[in-house]
C-alpha cells in the first residue's frame, strides 16, 4: 500500500518538477542534488549575512513542498499556513545551526516542522538533545557529509521504504504521516500493545538496516 | 562503555516526534551519550527528510511571503547563550536537557523528597496531559535491594550516576534498562557508589515484595 503510494507520490514529485522546470526556467538546471546545493547556498547566505533575498528565495523554493507536507500529515490549508510560518520564522532565526557536514537540508527542514508540530499542535514540551552538551560523546562513524555522499544517502532511502513488506511499511507510515503513538495505533489495529512494539521494531530495525545498506534483499 | 541501548521502535517513534514528553527526556538523554542510537536516530530523521521530500507541493497562499518577510523584518530574535548549563558542580555528568528539569541546591539531592529506606525522589514536571506517563529521579543509597516488582507497562530506567544490577544483567552510567508488563524485576544498587537514575513509566509499579504495600501506597 505504502509502497504504491511512495511510487505514485515519487512520481507526482517528478511530474511536479517538471512542471516547475516548464514554468520557470530556473530549474533547468537544478537537479535534486544541484537544487540541495542551492538551498544549502541560501542558507548559509542567511547564516552569515542574514541576507533577506536569498531568505525570500529559499521560501519559495521550500515553502510549497513544507506546506504539502503538512497538509500529507493532516493539517489543513490554514493551519499548515501558520505551521510553516513559524518553522521558516524558525529557519531564519536558526539559520546557522544548519551544518552541511551533519544534515541534509530536507532533514533539518524536516526536524524543525516535527518539533513546531509539537509545540503548536500538541502543546507539549519536547525534551530533546542539547547539540552543545559538553557530554556529548563523539559519533562513531564520520557521516557522509560530502554532496555525492549525500545523494547516495537519499537514493538508499528511496530503495529501503519500497523493500519494507506492505504490513512493516504501513506501521513507519503510521508513525510518521500519521502522528500516532504505539498505544494508539494499538487501538486501531485492535492488536496486543506488545504486538504493536515489537512489530515497530522489526519493522524499524530492518529499515535501519537497509538504510545502513547491510543488507540487500 | 554503553551496553544497553533503547530499543529501535521507541528511537523512531522519538525521531517521527510522536512519544511522549517523558519518553523523549530519557531519549535525548540517553543518546547524549550513546553515539549507537544517537546516530539510529539521525538515521530515521533523514528518512523523515526524505518523506518530506517527496510530499506534494502545495501552493502557498499569496500573502504568505509578504507575511514572513514583514515578521523577519520586525525580528529581534537572538540566540540565548545563557541558557546554556553545565556549569554547575552538581549537575556534573548528567546531560543538559535534563539538568533543566532538576531543582538547584547544595548537592544534587538536596531538593529532592525523602522515600523511606534513604531513597530520594524528585518528580520531573513536564506538564504532560496524559498523567500516566511519568518521569522520576531516583537516589539509592549503596547496596540497596528494592523489591521484587512487575509493571502495569513500559518502564524505562536510565543510570546517570553509580548503577545497579538485576536479574538481566548490570547496568553502569548511560544504560537503559527496559521494563514491562510481562517481566518483574529485583534491582540491587552498586554496593559502593549507590545509583541515581531517570525512571520513565506508564501506569504504577507494582511492588511484590514484603514492603510492596507500603511502596505502592507511597507510589515509590
Amino acid at each position: 500500500m505504502f509502497l504504491e503510494n511512495t511510487i505514485e507520490t515519487a512520481d507526482i514529485s517528478a511530474k511536479m518538477s517538471y512542471i516547475d522546470y516548464k514554468k520557470d526556467k530556473a530549474y533547468k538546471v537544478l537537479k535534486p542534488a544541484v537544487k540541495d546545493e542551492e538551498l544549502t547556498r541560501l542558507i548559509s547566505l542567511v547564516a552569515t549575512d542574514k541576507d533577506k533575498s536569498a531568505f525570500s528565495n529559499l521560501f519559495k523554493l521550500v515553502g510549497p513542498r513544507i506546506k504539502g507536507y503538512l497538509m500529507k500529515l493532516g493539517s489543513n490549508d490554514i493551519v499548515a499556513e501558520d505551521l510553516l510560518q513559524e518553522v521558516m520564522l524558525t529557519v531564519w532565526r536558526k539559520s546557522e545551526t544548519f551544518d552541511r557536514s551533519k544534515a541534509a537540508v530536507s532533514t533539518w527542514l524536516f526536524t524543525i516542522a516535527r518539533n513546531k508540530r509539537i509545540d503548536m499542535l500538541r502543546k507539549e514540551i519536547r525534551p530533546q538533545l542539547d547539540p552543545m552538551d559538553p557530554m556529548l560523546t563523539p559519533n562513531e562513524e564520520e557521516s557522509a557529509d560530502d554532496a555525492y555522499g549525500s545523494k547516495q544517502q537519499s537514493l538508499k532511502i528511496n530503495d529501503a521504504i519500497s523493500l519494507l513488506p506492505d504490513e512493516q511499511s504501513k506501521l513507519i507510515k503510521m508513525t510518521y504521516y500519521e502522528d500516532k503513538s504505539h498505544s494508539v495505533i494499538a487501538e486501531e489495529l485492535k492488536m496486543p500493545l506488545g504486538t504493536v512494539k515489537s512489530r515497530i521494531r522489526l519493522a524499524s530495525t530492518r529499515l535501519k538496516k537497509l538504510l545502513e545498506g547491510t543488507i540487500h534483499d | 562503555m554503553i551496553k544497553h541501548h533503547l530499543h529501535s521502535e521507541i528511537l523512531l517513534s522519538y525521531a517521527a516526534g510522536n512519544s511522549s514528553p517523558s519518553e523523549s527526556l530519557i531519549v535525548a538523554s540517553h543518546i547524549t551519550s550513546c553515539s549507537k542510537c544517537r546516530r539510529d536516530v539521525e538515521t530515521f530523521e533523514k528518512l523523515g527528510g526524505k518523506l518530506l521530500e517527496i510530499s506534494n507541493s502545495v501552493e502557498v497562499d499569496s500573502s504568505s511571503l509578504d507575511n514572513i518577510m514583514s515578521r523577519i523584518n520586525n525580528d529581534d530574535y537572538s540566540i540565548d547563550s545563557s541558557d546554556v548549563l553545565g556549569t554547575s558542580d552538581i549537575f556534573k555528568n548528567i546531560p543538559v536537557v535534563l539538568q533543566k528539569y532538576l531543582p538547584d541546591g547544595d548537592s544534587l539531592t538536596e531538593n529532592w523528597k525523602k522515600g523511606i529506606g534513604g531513597i530520594k525522589y524528585f518528580d520531573i514536571d513536564l506538564g504532560q496531559s496524559n498523567k500516566n506517563t511519568r518521569a522520576r529521579m531516583l537516589s539509592i543509597p549503596p547496596g540497596k535491594k528494592l523489591p521484587n516488582h512487575g509493571h502495569e507497562a513500559q518502564e524505562l530506567t536510565l543510570v546517570i550516576h553509580g548503577g545497579f544490577s538485576d536479574e538481566n544483567g548490570s547496568y553502569d552510567a548511560g544504560d537503559v534498562a527496559i521494563e514491562d508488563e510481562n517481566n518483574s524485576h529485583t534491582p540491587i544498587s552498586d554496593p559502593k557508589e549507590g545509583c541515581v537514575c531517570l525512571v520513565v513509566y506508564e501506569g504504577k509499579l507494582k511492588f511484590k515484595g514484603l514492603f510492596g504495600p507500603i511502596l505502592n501506597f507511597l507510589k515509590i
